[in-house]
């Protein structure tokens, strides 16, 4: 527990230099929020947490420890076919119910090592922090609620309930314009002292595992950009990543928020088009730049408006 | 008209038809079948303009415009004199009367109704955009992200054109066809199902790219796992 106090002010320290300007509730905030991810890699816990969204909700059970010199950790849906996702440290296997079901299921390949640092910067141009002091009580344990207030409307607002002893993320709402919740993470149990064994992340009798393997992704130049962007929404990627033959994919982010972009050539220009799931909006659009008939189409937990003036602003780079 | 200037008559009909499909037929005989069509047409319209007298406007008569078709007429007259030919002739020229024979037509015609369908919906909704293909990919999108993302659609009301619209399009486009192989929704999930797969893959890229920005341990794998339990179902 020192250590993770030791962490915990290392990172205040840091986050407090680099973000100058930032309130003293930013600070904090920034502070609270690092040590939250960071509490995913270095804390051994056992739980079950539920999704929600709208009316539907499912599951989860998630595992990590720290055994011997190796991370374990392994994440089963209680509600489904119970597939299995275990990684013991960059090794990743997907476990289902038998091999009929491995070869009819999607193949999940999603990055292996998934944290990436906080941009504090970033974070701060979007959003303003409040921390509650007000201790609630989730999955039995006390948690302070850290707002991430918008500063705009192109986004929404985020509220976590971390763990008052070690900030892990008990629950997570993501909210809409109006402070509805649009997502929802909580845990319903939780414990961090599991005493977790090698043999827990063996895969159950009768299941069939696949090895997952992470295939490095083609990138090439990214030819385009952003005329209008909101504030704090940069690259992860500097260059765009080759999906198919047609299609190249670009990712932004504000820290905490992510947003796709697939560009495609098409034949004919057609209008904006909009679905909202949740937080999650995906927008379309083609339409004629330069030469060439693009097809637009934005995934992200964004407003829709977000989605229609990023559409509306993309445009080729005049030089690269 | 007696007997015998009556049978003259037809029977310079049934030759003047049969070079008109022969593309033989000259410009005597055209200026003959023209003047009889004019000649009964006439007497058709008067026969309809005393009737509309007569009854006012108590009742509203229709006429059956096809018997004045000058094609139409020539097809009657050569399925007097060869009954076996017409078919043919039928179902790739009038499309009132397409036969379960010809599904292709059917086809093209459905097809066209809905493209035609869409482009005017396109038209119509330039700020907001047609969301029928949205719409398609939500109920096809369900399958993705209902169960663990939760599926809540919430499709924009403004989009003034639903599927509903489209099918009932095609449906009246077809009603006269018994057989058709292919429904309008088939067709219509058909067109479609391409675009479906392109929406899914890219939310299925989006989310689990999305994960590594998180930073909140595999809690975001909860999607991506989402995505192969709901891709077998």
């Amino acid at each position: 527990m020192i250590h993770l106090k030791k962490i915990i002010f290392s990172l205040f320290i840091g986050l407090a230099c680099s973000v100058a300007n930032a309130s003293s509730d930013d600070e904090i905030g920034l502070a609270r929020l690092s040590s939250m991810v960071q509490s995913f890699s270095i804390l051994s816990y056992q739980g079950v947490f539920v999704r929600s969204q709208g009316e539907d909700m499912n599951s989860m059970k998630i595992r990590h420890g720290i055994i011997g010199e190796s991370e374990y950790e392994s994440l089963i849906d209680l509600d489904g076919d119970k597939i299995e996702v275990i990684r013991v440290d960059n090794s990743v296997i997907c476990v289902y119910p038998d091999i009929s079901f491995a070869n009819t299921a999607t193949p999940v390949s999603a990055p292996l090592r998934q944290f990436k640092e906080l941009n504090g910067e970033r974070l701060l141009e979007g959003y303003s922090f409040k921390l509650s002091k007000k201790k609630e009580l989730i999955a039995g344990r006390e948690a302070e609620k850290l707002s991430l207030i918008p500063k705009d409307a192109y986004r929404f607002g985020h509220e976590f309930w971390l763990d008052a002893e070690n900030n892990f993320l008990l629950k997570h709402d993501t909210l809409g314009a109006q402070g509805k919740v649009l997502d929802r993470v909580q845990f319903t149990d939780i414990s961090f002292s599991p005493a977790l064994k090698k043999s827990d992340f063996v895969p159950r009798l009768g299941t069939y595992s696949r090895h997952l393997v992470e295939v490095k992704p083609k990138m090439t130049d990214n030819k385009w950009h952003f005329e209008w962007l909101p504030d704090g929404f940069a690259p992860v990627w500097r260059d765009a990543r080759i999906l198919n033959e047609r299609t190249a994919m670009l990712l932004l982010s504000d820290g905490i928020t992510s947003i796709s972009v697939f560009v495609e050539p098409t034949t004919e220009v057609k209008p904006y088009s909009v679905m909202e799931m949740g937080s999650t909006t995906v927008g379309e659009v083609s339409r004629s730049l330069q030469t060439d008939i693009l097809r637009l189409t934005i995934v992200g937990e964004v407003p829709e408006q977000t989605v229609e003036k990023m559409l509306m602003s993309f445009a080729p780079r005049t030089t690269l | 008209m007696n007997t015998s200037e009556e049978t003259l008559q037809n029977e310079r009909i049934a030759l003047s038809l049969s070079d008109l499909v022969d593309d033989r037929l000259s410009t005597e005989d055209l200026d003959f079948l023209l003047e009889l069509d004019a000649k009964d047409l006439d007497a058709k319209l008067n026969a309809y303009a005393i009737t509309k007298q007569v009854m006012g406007n108590a009742t509203e008569a229709r006429l059956n415009m096809a018997e004045f078709d000058l094609l139409h007429r020539v097809r009657v007259g050569i399925e007097d004199i060869v009954p076996d030919a017409v078919d043919t002739v039928t179902d790739e020229t009038f499309e009132g009367n397409v036969t379960h024979r010809d599904t292709n037509v059917v086809n093209l015609m459905q097809q066209k109704i809905l493209a035609d369908a869409k482009l005017d919906n396109d038209n119509a909704s330039e700020k907001k955009g047609n969301l029928i293909s949205m719409k398609s990919f939500a109920l096809a999108a369900s399958v993705a992200f209902v169960a663990l993302l939760g599926g809540q659609l919430f499709l924009s009301q403004d989009a003034g054109f639903s599927s509903a619209n489209l099918d009932t399009l095609a449906v009246a486009s077809v009603d006269q066809t018994d057989d058709i192989l292919a429904s309008p929704q088939d067709i219509k999930a058909l067109s479609l199902d391409v675009h479906n797969e392109r929406l899914q893959s890219y939310l299925r890229q989006h989310t689990e790219q999305a994960t590594m920005a998180t930073g909140q341990g595999m809690i975001p794998m909860a999607r991506v796992v989402s995505f192969s339990l709901e891709d077998e179902q």
